[in-house]
């Protein structure tokens, strides 16, 4: 690629970061509030709650609370605080599942899928309460794409639209639900969410730390460092395109795959099509396996041209995270098709261990103080762009 | 005797009795509880026969598999497993240093 964003056509940058960010307990504890208190979260699929009275419990510890996401009868999906208004206990007991309403198990307490209260056992009992007046406290909740965003602040500063910005529109067309989720990995990582998500946002490492697995077909003699296909900035966010080796020499297993998956699976190049989303390889590069695209802060939505992945990097603590993976992709034709998809999730798997390997090492190693600064290429300018916008939202930007 | 793998691939039943796994997580375990030579008996054994395994089990659609077919898909896709170990690692698992398989969690609710 050219050393432009393919967004704005500024050159790339590199440059140095502080080490602080990553380290510190203070650090984190603002960017509890003003980043994760602030920023639109994504919790999940819309397809994960097809019916009305379909609900789900997420945990959301970065903000010490819990969000019961549920379905209602007018088919919108809401989002709340899992917890009972009459004493605070929690509402939502199971994971998942299916409800006309939730009854706290305290006193018994019932709210309607709209977050209404509708029993209030011995009423009479609180004669300064308004039933109608109760609903339980809610979040705001918008969906993209089919993608289920929340906000925590009471007051959001962006709708969900503008916090998008100009990835708003680059997934337009993408078959998003017509795929399936076929894989979820999870993992809590001993290391700050940043370094995690940091390891997933530049391809510099893949000749070196991959060079067991996918280094090869992503990197090769045309491009020994794996630089990649383009890489555009928009606004909080941006999206890199990985670069494919179309000279890559499927192994006996990845060449058994190629041939019976019924679309191009990981890791093979992606042939770019004139009818794929404006934002996916906007380049329309040959060369080309996927996309990363981070959307800021913590979320990372990776489509090739016929699956994609997620990622989620929530903060457990400064230097706890848990990392969570899912692929989805078209129901597999058959069984030929099924079994390439199964290579994709099982290299895959051993990749992201790969992935994984480095960064509680690192962190370790960054509290030792040792370090106040580390360095970036220009291929790593996400890092740097990631950093900033996080710096902007600290410094408490309107 | 039951037939339990379809008849063109009876010999395959010792490799099935320990492999025929149905889902993601199982097929993983059992892969980290293997010795190398297991893993290796089993991707010498299947990777010649998968294009005729696969081409057979292609002629039908899943909603009309019997168990035999089943099994025999469990066993390809635990050969997948097998493969990944010979061909990128040459060991059971991964080289050491790899973030350790016991505590990436596979998810129970996908998979076939």
């Amino acid at each position: 690629m050219g050393n432009v964003d393919f967004a704005t056509g500024a050159p790339l940058r590199s440059g140095t970061v502080p080490v602080r960010p990553y380290i510190d307990a203070d650090y984190y504890e603002a960017e509890r509030k003003r980043v994760f208190g602030r920023c639109w979260l994504n919790l999940a699929r819309e397809e994960e709650l097809p019916a009305p009275g379909d609900y789900l419990v997420k945990d959301l510890e970065v903000l010490e609370t819990q969000v019961l996401l549920v379905r209602g009868d007018d088919q919108q999906i809401r989002a709340f605080h899992n917890v009972c208004l009459h004493r605070g206990n929690r509402l939502a007991r199971d994971r998942c599942g299916n409800a006309r309403g939730f009854m706290c198990n305290f006193h018994g307490w019932v709210y309607d899928t709209k977050g209404q209260l509708r029993e209030l056992p011995d009423e009479d009992q609180f004669p300064h309460l308004d039933p109608e007046k109760i609903a339980l406290k809610s979040l705001a909740c918008h969906i993209w794409n089919g993608f289920v965003f929340v906000n925590a602040d009471p007051e959001p500063q962006t709708s969900l639209a503008q916090f998008l910005g100009e990835m708003n529109g680059a997934f337009d067309g993408f078959p998003f639900a017509d795929m399936q989720l076929t894989a979820f990995y999870h993992a809590e990582v001993n290391a700050n969410w940043k370094l995690v998500g940091d390891a997933l946002q530049e391809a510099y490492h893949a000749p070196i730390l991959h060079r067991q697995t996918v280094a090869d077909a992503v990197a090769g003699p045309d491009n020994p460092h794996c630089h990649l296909a383009s890489m555009r900035l928009h606004g909080d966010h941006h999206g890199l395109s990985v670069h494919g080796n179309l000279h890559h020499q499927p192994t006996p297993i990845e060449q058994i795959a190629f041939d019976y998956s019924a679309s191009p699976i990981y890791p093979a190049p992606a042939a770019p099509s004139d009818s794929q989303a404006p934002g996916v390889n906007p380049r329309r590069e040959s060369a080309w396996i996927f996309d990363i695209n981070v959307l800021f802060p913590n979320f990372h939505l990776d489509p090739s041209g016929t699956w994609y992945g997620t990622y989620h990097l929530w903060p457990l603590a400064v230097d706890r995270t848990r990392w969570e993976f899912r692929i989805y992709m078209n129901p597999p034709k058959n069984a030929g098709d099924m079994v390439a998809q199964e290579y994709t999730k099982v290299f895959g798997r051993f990749v992201q261990r790969e992935d994984l390997s480095t960064v509680e090492a690192t962190h370790e190693m960054l509290r030792s103080g040792a370090l106040t600064e580390l360095h970036l290429s220009a291929q790593e300018m996400p890092l740097l762009h990631s950093l900033e916008v996080l710096e902007s939202y600290m410094q408490g930007r309107p | 005797m039951i037939q339990r793998l379809p008849s063109a691939y009876v010999d395959l039943e010792p490799l099935a009795a320990e492999w025929s796994l149905p889902t993601e997580p199982q097929r993983a375990q059992r892969h980290q509880m293997a010795r190398y030579a297991e893993l290796e008996l089993l991707y010498s054994t299947l990777l010649p026969r998968m294009p005729a395994l696969l081409d057979d089990l292609n002629q039908k659609t899943f909603d009309t598999y019997d168990d035999a077919d089943r099994r025999l898909l469990w066993l390809a896709l635990s050969f997948v497993e097998a493969a990944v170990a010979v061909e990128r690692f040459q060991c059971s698992d991964m080289p050491p240093g790899a973030f350790e398989a016991e505590r990436f969690h596979i998810g129970e609710k996908v998979g076939v």
